[in-house]
């Protein structure tokens, strides 16, 4: 009898932990006082990003922060669809494009936790059609001049961007060129041939030198496939997803959320804005797409996204489930790269070294932004930002659906209106 | 009644202490997940599956307690002997801290000095000139533009190299012609050789080679005492490290381990020749405290421990804390690390082990303040003093960098660790 009493009682508590906050979604409310926040300097926030939808350089926005674990601030501005007559919501879904990375770069430390693959490892294990690559060497009467690699791309490379892969949208880039005749984001093919694709074309510098913003992320979703035995989007979902219950994160926004997935805008020229029309901002996120861009094909939803940064704040836990050890967070989370090595990374972000998927402030003062050491942060093609602050507990995400990147400025703004509002440092400094 | 216990206490208290190195604790008491711990034995056993490696062992502990110790696979396949704890394993260049530590008990008695020139102690390397190049007349050489001291030793920055297997340089293949490493020679014999060949770099730089051997020789000369004599009676026996050894006499045989490699058909096959085979047999000559040492995973934990504790271990002192502490810091200057940043990233060297000083350069996870070694048959080691943890991985296959065993013991340890104290991890403390 007791026995049993003691069964029951252990299934009920597992349900309401188990089904609780998944369901609920999102961190826990708190009182934003208690967590050491003004509830007045708070709703400057809601004013300015009212402005920026009222100004119509936004169509809507929403920003949530949190410490300890708990809510402080969560609100959203404006509209997901104005055509549509959709408001901006906490449950609207977008296109977190690069802020895909840092969850593509803690599947793969699952699997460096299992000793299944190590940073060390030539790529060319895994995927052997990045043996022998050639790099450009400026263009020539008869094309692209190459060169021998004069080392081969490790694991650790993709991680920190130092692999010599590139982007397709780079101007006076040659290779960014061929990656565009190539049509290498095609939606229609699979991680396995993109990889293959992207072998078959040149680095753009050569692997290990510096630090070269591009695919390594894509390339990094492959050889997640081949190191597990499962395709990229089924091993983030049983790993990362539904055991930290981030429902509405996915490649695919299936035919029930649609009405959910915001449209994205750019300036139309007179001041206001134009939904993006083009197939490539649509058809990437198609119930049909078959391309898993671990750079940049997630969509998410604020309180999803909050739930793993909490996870990599709490160093690799989150409601008991436990997806990396402290140790790995705190090996992500440390700068990798000497500043030489990183030019293009301190004209974008001054102050930060290259983690592991993520950006880690090591400058304070360099930066020109408040924050603290140790601050991770990485952001999303679409305006959309995320920022962690290890030594104040705190989170901050911002999501908007807003090409192209850098303007309104939108990373300054998150930083400035979070500090603003924190009126008690954890921190000595 | 408390007789009783106090007698039961003395009959079994020791057994787990010479089984295993270091007594047993409660990994999760330790701040271990015990089901990430279990991911060690996955990991292990697929070097083992797929034929990579004959067997493997690997020990952790914390607070001078240990939270996970297992074997996989075999001692010796054609024997049938299964790798345990108790296996002997041929730990090379793990041997070199040992060394060192040996040549600190001499500096901490005032009988040594790090700053010493090594041509008073031993006088055939007055005279010992640096490679400057080779061509059809012979090798030319430069005088050394500082002499020798016991501090380059322990550093590896005394210019002396390594036989061509190690060092495929000029001077490498000299090392190969003298024979330096035969187990013939005695280590006075083989330190005159050594001497009479050309420094591979000038005294100052990094260069990884016999610095440890000729070490040995020093110890034996400012003590009067074999090498192998004065470890076992200042290392060995008050550490309780029963099973380590320069000889393995033929009672112990059953317990040594075989040495592997891949063959031409791709599979494992026994090495039976080179690799200092020569040099664990009871007729040997050559003491090589460079790398010849034979041990236990179990004694390797209790070195370590002591490292890890100050010099100290269950009441015995081998060393005072400062020295401990001047050993686990990083004694060169970045511009002379010679090819150190490419075997250790983020890596400096200490006296005898090499000292993690930027975790980020490293690619594995770890703590600043981490130091270790390693062996050229894949065997592994690291004490960090942040975590207050010790591993050791023991295996027998060369060559040692075929897989990446070294981040594998970073790895599998720091992802079963879930409360860590290192201040610059999530949860440590500041």
């Amino acid at each position: 009898m007791k026995k049993h009493w003691t069964g029951l009682f252990a299934l009920l508590v597992a349900a309401a932990v188990g089904l609780g906050p998944a369901a609920a979604g999102g961190l826990p409310k708190g009182d934003a006082a208690t967590l050491a926040f003004a509830p007045d300097r708070l709703a400057r926030i809601d004013a300015a990003m009212q402005r920026y939808v009222d100004a119509g350089k936004l169509a809507g926005v929403t920003v949530a922060i949190a410490r300890d674990g708990k809510l402080a601030y969560l609100h959203s501005a404006g509209m997901a669809d104005r055509e549509a007559g959709r408001p901006m919501a906490e449950d609207t879904m977008v296109r977190i494009y690069s802020m895909s990375k840092p969850i593509t770069a803690v599947a793969l430390m699952i699997l460096v936790e299992e000793g299944k693959v190590h940073l060390a490892d030539k790529l060319s294990d895994y995927l052997p059609e990045f043996a022998d690559m050639k790099v450009q060497d400026g263009e020539g009467p008869d094309g692209l001049k190459t060169v021998p690699a004069e080392r081969p791309i490790y694991v650790h490379d993709l991680l920190t961007h130092t692999s010599g892969l590139t982007y397709d949208d780079y101007e006076n880039s040659p290779v960014s060129k061929l990656y565009k005749q190539a049509n290498i984001f095609d939606p229609a093919r699979s991680l396995a041939d993109f990889s293959k694709l992207i072998a078959s074309l040149p680095l753009a510098v050569q692997p290990g030198t510096v630090y070269n913003y591009g695919v390594s992320l894509d390339i990094t979703g492959r050889l997640i496939e081949v190191v597990s035995g499962q395709s990229f989007g089924a091993f983030l979902k049983d790993n990362i997803f539904e055991p930290l219950g981030m429902k509405d994160t996915t490649f695919r926004v299936p035919a029930g959320k649609q009405a959910r997935f915001a449209q994205l805008y750019k300036p139309d020229g007179k001041g206001g804005l134009q939904p993006m029309t083009g197939a490539s901002y649509h058809a990437r996120f198609a119930p049909d797409a078959v391309m898993e861009s671990g750079g940049g094909g997630l969509v998410s939803t604020v309180d999803d996204y909050l739930r793993f940064c909490q996870m990599l704040l709490n160093g690799g836990e989150l409601d008991g489930v436990r997806i990396l050890a402290p140790k790995t967070v705190q090996l992500m989370t440390t700068g990798q790269l000497p500043p030489e090595r990183r030019p293009f990374l301190a004209r974008l972000m001054p102050g930060y070294d290259v983690g592991l998927g993520v950006a880690v402030l090591d400058d304070l003062g360099t930066s020109e932004l408040p924050g603290s050491v140790g601050e991770f942060n990485w952001a999303g093609a679409a305006n959309t930002f995320f920022f962690v602050d290890p030594r104040e507990k705190v989170i901050a995400v911002l999501l908007t659906q807003l090409m192209p990147y850098g303007d309104p400025p939108l990373r300054e703004d998150l930083k400035a209106w979070t500090y603003q509002a924190m009126t008690e440092a954890h921190h000595a400094e | 009644m408390l007789n009783r216990i106090a007698l039961f206490c003395l009959l079994l208290a020791p057994l787990p202490a010479l089984a295993s190195g270091l007594p047993q604790g409660d990994p999760a008491a330790l701040g271990f997940a015990p089901d990430r711990l279990a991911r060690i034995d996955a990991a292990m056993q697929r070097y083992v599956d797929e034929g990579k490696l004959a067997g493997m062992t690997i020990a952790i502990a914390r607070d001078g307690k240990v939270a996970y110790e297992k074997s996989v696979g075999m001692a010796d396949t054609a024997k049938g002997r299964p790798m345990t704890p108790d296996t002997l394993i041929r730990i090379y260049s793990m041997s070199k801290p040992v060394t060192a530590v040996a040549a600190m008990i001499l500096v901490e008695e005032g009988r040594l000095h790090l700053t010493d020139k090594l041509g008073d102690i031993l006088p055939e390397f007055k005279d010992t000139q640096v490679f400057e190049s080779e061509g059809p007349d012979g090798v030319r050489t430069v005088p050394p533009k500082q002499p020798i001291r016991i501090f380059n030793l322990l550093t590896h920055t005394s210019g002396l190299s390594y036989p061509g297997d190690f060092d495929p340089t000029p001077v490498g293949r000299i090392y190969d012609k003298k024979d330096v490493f035969n187990a013939a020679n005695t280590l006075a014999e083989m330190s005159r050789k050594t001497a009479t060949i050309p420094l591979t770099d000038q005294p100052g730089h990094y260069h990884y080679g016999a610095s440890i051997d000729i070490l040995g020789r020093v110890i034996e000369v400012i003590t009067g005492k074999p090498l192998d004599v004065f470890l076992k009676e200042r290392i060995f026996e008050p550490l309780g490290m029963h099973d380590t050894m320069f000889v393995v006499p033929a009672r112990l045989q059953d317990r040594f381990a075989e040495l592997y490699t891949t063959g031409k058909d791709g599979t494992l096959a026994p090495l039976r020749e080179g690799a200092g085979l020569g040099l664990y047999r009871e007729d040997a000559k050559l003491v090589s405290g460079g790398g010849g040492l034979v041990s236990t995973v179990g004694d390797y934990m209790r070195f370590c421990q002591m490292m890890l504790n100050g010099g100290e271990l269950g009441g015995v002192r081998i060393l005072s804390p400062e020295t401990v502490r001047l050993m686990t810091t990083g004694q060169i200057p970045a511009d002379r690390r010679g090819n150190l940043p490419e075997h250790r990233p983020g890596s400096n060297m200490g006296l005898g082990f090499g000292v993690l000083e930027d975790l980020g350069a490293s690619e594995m996870p770890g703590s600043v303040g981490t130091f270790g070694w390693a062996g050229a048959a894949s065997t592994q080691f690291f004490i960090d003093p942040r975590e207050k943890i010790v591993a050791v991985l023991m295996t027998q296959y060369m060559p040692s960098d075929t897989y990446s065993l070294r981040a594998d013991l970073k790895d599998l340890t720091y992802q079963a660790l879930v409360e860590p104290r290192d201040a610059d991890a999530p949860g440590g403390s500041r």
